[in-house]
């Protein structure tokens, strides 16, 4: 923080302390001058928390031409440490496991390749092989989400705050699944509390 | 030499099959319309692949790629040089990471210039679905407003299929929260008769600041008649976008739910209303059995009250000293009512 003494001297105030806020503006500075101190001048220190999903119809699936199939697009609203959806636009990553083949299908020996995004909101795009790879099952896109057996599944780590894969405050973990006819993040788990 | 190529056509191959989980950035109106030379309503024909492309970069990856061409026959132009015909050409990798395409039909298209030739102006957003009817009032003189006029000209339209206005859904957070995105979307709902459908236009109605769709979103929350998927956006709505203190009457019915996730999003909505008109319902519900509803309305009054020394707390310090704060807010309004 800089301040400036009567003299128009900068003055930089250095934090001491090492965590985010439990309350709103529970870090406070006082300046003091000739004895008197005025109200303190008060801030909140806020750090990226986890996922709020924009719902399930907004998880929107549809077609892409041959040899493309399917595309489902999820979106996230990113909250913070007081659970306020945070505005500003961050980028985040994800780090992926090797997937796994379910229910007979050999999705899982096409390869996966990730990649990262914005937050605000954070939207992350599912598709699966293309049809042109002949994946077994084969794929049908309708536009719809209404399949239940999961072929191909793999856990996913979403973190924020940078593009490096791996770094930054972990917001979500899930499994990606690949469906039929959509795809879709199974098993969600948000961090139990924010970064303290 | 042979070899070689044998092992950049495999290597392409495996990367063809491979499926997707990548993050895409939001669609933002004012970005785009910048980094556009020409913005369009044409009708887009003829969209063919031309050939192989050479390889598109995406982040560390080296994606194979071909090559399109469109034919486009202009009806409008927004933005850039009057033009009659124009033919675009773009490249795309051959498996999909969230950039797009032209579409068949009427699209506004965005278009930039390079060495003599035009080209997607955005791998991710470069053209919407449009309609060529005419605007449903006055066209604003800022471009990106005119972009954001069609794209709820899109909604509004009797002639536009459901795909074309899903299409403009998927960027929703992108509309302009007024009475131009209210007006499309009721035209839209009057002519919906699928039940999903008019849910998710319902919600977003909510979403925009409809308050005369509350009531009925919240009946249908109340009686439990919501399908599975309407009742978690119309929870999503309520919880997330509903500020106006006049919304408060209509949230009332879901303070009583048995369902303490409707009593959660209904008392969030409060908490974002930030109005003294919700300080008796907040404070009757510091005495709700739920943890989250007292929450929240902790977060309610203590915004409302702006306290020094009581902002916030967060879920963790507020799960930690529960009582504390309960027995703060309760003091705070015995003095009140005094």
């Amino acid at each position: 923080v800089n301040l400036s003494a009567s003299t128009g001297a900068q003055i930089t105030v250095t934090s001491t302390g090492q965590h985010f806020s439990a309350q709103n503006n529970d870090i406070s500075i006082t300046a003091t001058s000739n004895g008197m101190s005025p109200a303190p001048f008060t801030l909140t220190a806020k750090t990226p928390w986890k996922l709020l999903a924009v719902s399930n119809p907004n998880n929107d699936t549809n077609c892409n031409p041959s040899p493309q199939s399917y595309f489902t697009q999820l979106q996230y609203n990113l909250i913070d440490n007081l659970n306020i959806t945070m505005t500003t636009d961050i980028t985040w990553n994800e780090v992926v496991a090797p997937a796994v083949c379910e229910n007979g299908s050999n999705w899982c020996h096409f390869g996966l390749v990730t990649g990262p995004g914005r937050t605000n909101p954070v939207i992350d795009n599912l598709s699966p092989p293309t049809l042109n790879q002949n994946p077994s099952p084969m794929l049908t896109c309708t536009g719809s989400h209404l399949g239940t057996i999961r072929y191909r599944s793999a856990s996913q780590t979403i973190s924020v705050g940078t593009a490096t894969a791996g770094s930054g405050v972990v917001v979500q973990t899930d499994y990606l699944g690949y469906y039929g006819d959509h795809g879709q993040h199974d098993s969600k788990q948000s961090p139990v509390q924010p970064p303290q | 030499m042979k070899r070689i190529l044998i092992l950049i056509a495999i290597a392409g191959s495996l990367w063809c099959s491979q499926a997707r989980a990548v993050g895409i950035p939001g669609f933002k109106v004012n970005e785009l319309v910048n980094s556009a030379d020409l913005i369009v309503i044409a009708d887009v024909t003829a969209i063919r692949k031309v050939g192989i492309a050479p390889p598109i970069q995406f982040g560390n990856n080296l994606l194979p790629a071909s090559e399109y061409s469109a034919d486009l026959s202009v009806r409008r132009t927004l933005k850039g040089q009057v033009l009659g015909e124009i033919s675009v050409s773009y490249a795309l990798p051959e498996t999909f990471v969230g950039y797009s395409g032209l579409r068949d039909g009427v699209r506004m298209v965005f278009l930039r210039r390079d060495n003599g030739q035009y080209h997607l102006a955005d791998p991710y957003y470069s053209n919407f679905p449009a309609t060529l009817e005419p605007p449903l009032g006055e066209m604003p003189s800022e471009v990106s407003e005119v972009v954001l006029s069609n794209m709820l000209e899109v909604l509004a339209s009797p002639t536009t299929s459901t795909s074309e206005k899903r299409e403009i859904l998927r960027v929703d957070y992108a509309l302009p929260s007024n009475e131009k995105t209210v007006a499309a979307l009721r035209k839209w709902l009057t002519a919906s008769s699928d039940r999903g459908l008019t849910e998710k236009i319902r919600g977003e109605l909510v979403r925009f600041g409809d308050l005369s769709q509350l009531p009925d979103v919240v009946n249908l929350l109340s009686k439990d008649l919501a399908t599975q998927n309407g009742r978690v956006w119309f929870l999503y709505v309520i919880r997330e976008c509903v500020k106006d203190p006049r919304a408060i009457p209509a949230l009332n019915p879901l303070l009583g739910s048995t369902d303490e996730v409707v009593r959660e999003a209904a008392v969030e909505a409060l908490w974002h209303i930030n109005s003294p008109t919700a300080v008796p319902l907040l404070l009757k519900k510091l005495e709700d059995p739920d943890e989250m509803v007292q929450f929240y309305a902790v977060r309610g009054l203590a915004d409302i009250a702006n306290e020094y020394g009581w902002g916030g707390p967060s879920e963790a310090e507020f799960h930690e000293h529960a009582s504390k704060y309960l027995a703060h807010w309760e003091e705070w309004a015995k003095e009140r009512s005094q």
